[in-house]
C-alpha cells in the first residue's frame, strides 16, 4: 500500500492528486466506490438525513434531523461524517 | 482545486452527476464550532447560498430572528428564508456569507451567486471523464 490512501483521507474528494486507483475516485463513473455510493444512497431512507462514513463506504447514522445524525455518527465512532439530506424521491434536480 | 461531481440516484434507477461540495458552516455571532461536513449543491441559478434551517438550528442560529425574505425556485412558489451571517468553510478556506436558511429546501444546501460565486471562480467541466469542478478563490485587495 502506498501513501495514496492517506492522501485521499486528507483531501477528501479533491482530485488535484491524480491517481489511477479506482478507490480514490469517489464520485467518478464506473468505479466500485461510485457504485457503492449509489447503492448506499438508494438504500437510505427518503426525506431524511443520513451520515456517511468519511470514506463514503457506509451509512453510519440516519435520522429525521441534522442534529440526530450528527450525534448518531459520533456514537457510531465516526466523528467526521459526510451528511446528506435525502429528498422525498430521487428525481432530477431543478432549483 | 478540483473536485469530482458526485453520483446521485435518479428516478429511472440510473445515476446523475451533481456538482456538490462538502462544506461546513458556523455561527460567527456565537463563535460556534463549525457544523459537520455536508454536501451542498453548486447552483449558479440560485441568487444566494441557502442552507437547511435544521443545520442552522443545530449550531445555534435563531432562524426566525434573521432578516426574512421570500425566494422561489422552478415551481414559482414563494418560500420563506431568513438571512444570517454565516461562516462558510469550503475548498480549504473560510469566508463569511449572508446566507438564507430554509425549512423547505429539499437538500442540505445550495451555494449560489451572492457569497459563493462572488468569492470563487468556478469552472464546470462535463466534457472530461470524470466530470468535475475547478474552484479558484478570487483575490480581494
Amino acid at each position: 500500500m502506498t501513501d495514496e490512501s492517506e492522501v485521499t483521507l486528507t483531501v477528501g474528494n479533491c482530485i488535484s492528486y491524480v491517481s489511477t486507483s479506482p478507490i480514490h475516485l469517489g464520485g467518478f463513473v464506473a468505479t466500485d466506490t461510485a457504485s457503492q455510493r449509489l447503492d448506499l444512497l438508494r438504500s437510505a431512507p427518503l426525506n431524511a438525513w443520513i451520515a456517511l462514513s468519511e470514506d463514503e463506504s457506509r451509512i453510519v447514522a440516519t435520522g429525521a434531523s441534522y442534529q440526530e445524525v450528527a450525534e448518531g455518527s459520533e456514537k457510531a465512532g465516526e466523528p467526521n461524517p459526510i451528511i446528506i439530506k435525502t429528498p422525498v424521491r430521487w428525481l432530477a434536480f431543478s432549483v | 482545486m478540483k473536485f469530482p461531481f458526485k453520483n446521485y440516484p435518479n428516478q429511472k434507477g440510473e445515476s446523475d452527476f451533481w456538482p456538490v461540495l462538502q462544506v461546513q458552516i458556523s455561527n460567527p455571532a456565537k463563535h460556534s464550532p463549525p457544523s459537520k461536513r455536508f454536501e451542498a449543491l453548486i447552483d449558479s441559478g440560485a441568487s444566494r447560498c441557502i442552507f437547511h434551517a435544521n443545520i442552522g438550528k443545530a449550531i445555534g442560529f435563531d432562524i426566525e430572528k434573521g432578516e426574512p425574505e421570500d425566494t422561489f425556485g422552478i415551481s414559482g412558489k414563494p418560500s420563506p428564508i431568513w438571512i444570517h451571517r454565516a461562516g462558510l468553510y469550503v475548498a480549504g478556506s473560510i469566508i463569511t456569507v449572508r446566507a438564507g436558511f430554509s425549512y423547505e429546501i429539499p437538500l442540505a444546501a445550495v451555494l449560489g451567486r451572492i457569497g459563493f460565486f462572488d468569492n470563487y471562480k468556478i469552472t464546470f467541466d462535463s466534457s472530461v471523464s470524470p466530470p468535475g469542478i475547478e474552484i479558484e478563490r478570487i483575490a480581494r485587495i
